[in-house]
């Protein structure tokens, strides 16, 4: 496999749920590779939310709370349960308000967004249909970060 | 050093004060004497002084553009407070209880000072002020005994008290 290939199937596991794949996946990763699994975490999450709130800007505070009850809903029977004030920054984080992602320590922003991201792949038909479609856009959205 | 009730709350509000008007100094050597028995009533006092001047500021409805310009002016001037914790602690107060327990306890009282110094600016005067606290030690009583006397455990601003009395 290609660096990029193999990003794409790490991601791919994580999305969907298969830990132990993706565990075999990401101890192939390159250490000097320019591109990391979080970014490539981040842009998915963030093309997926994009999709869900219609849009990239700010999201009206209503929609998100909803949304966020509907996180809570499925995290039942996790110990310890996230940090739900988290999960809350590192959506807004991608959504227009990226200096929240400062408050958050990196580990903590990977759980959140791995919750976001696995919740919106299982709920979502155009996500699980096509994941292909939208590990794309995303590599689209990390070309313009990633140096020449 | 043993402190009477009446010599805790003199020493908590003077130490407010010096806080609010932002002289440092004074804050500083207030702050140091207060030694490590009185900390869980100090966090107390300082809560529902927040709660008290909060309520003052926002109403009965917290208008979610304005907290959010409250918060971009503290950005402005504080780039490294928490800001989402913040924003957190006031939301607290308007019926997303469960957010305090996301915010964790160290990162309350510097959140609540620059919210106060935010909201009340350095000008108050001493009559103002002492209002303030008079309000904020009526504020304390009512959340403490809201919670002992009732069920709604987060229930701060609990709007159906007269079920449980």
């Amino acid at each position: 496999m290609t660096p990029a290939e193999l990003h794409r199937a790490a991601i791919t596991a994580l999305a969907f749920g298969d830990e132990a794949r993706h565990r075999r996946l990401t101890q192939r990763f390159d250490r000097h590779d320019p591109e990391s699994a979080f970014d490539h975490l981040e842009a998915v999450a963030t093309v997926c939310l994009v999709d869900r709130f219609c849009g990239p800007g700010p999201v009206d505070h209503r929609v998100l709370a909803a949304f966020l009850d509907e996180l809570r809903a499925t995290a039942t029977g996790t110990a310890p349960p996230p940090n739900f004030l988290e999960v809350e920054g590192a959506i807004r984080s991608v959504l227009g308000e990226p200096h929240l992602s400062s408050e958050i320590p990196p580990g903590r922003r990977t759980e959140a967004l791995v919750i976001v991201l696995r919740y919106l792949t299982d709920t979502t038909a155009a996500i699980r249909g096509d994941f292909d479609a939208v590990i794309d856009h995303a590599r689209e959205l990390l070309q313009d970060r990633l140096p020449a | 050093m043993t402190l009477n009730l009446h010599e805790r709350k003199r020493l908590f509000r003077s130490h407010a004060i010096a806080v609010l008007r932002g002289d440092r100094r004074e804050a500083n050597r207030l702050g140091q004497t207060i030694q490590s028995e009185h900390h869980l009533a100090h966090q107390m006092f300082l809560f529902a002084v927040f709660t008290a001047a909060v309520a003052d500021h926002f109403g009965d409805d917290l208008d979610r553009s304005a907290l959010a310009r409250l918060i971009a002016g503290l950005r402005a001037d504080r780039p490294n407070l928490p800001q989402l914790k913040t924003e957190a602690l006031v939301r607290v107060l308007y019926g997303e209880g469960r957010l305090y327990l996301d915010v964790p306890q160290a990162d309350h009282p510097a959140s609540m000072w620059a919210v106060l110094k935010a909201l009340l600016g350095p000008d108050r005067t001493d009559e103002a002020l002492a209002d303030l606290f008079d309000r904020a030690d009526t504020t304390g009583r009512e959340l403490v005994a809201a919670v002992f006397e009732s069920e709604a455990l987060y229930g701060y601003r609990d709007d159906r008290r007269e079920e449980y009395a």
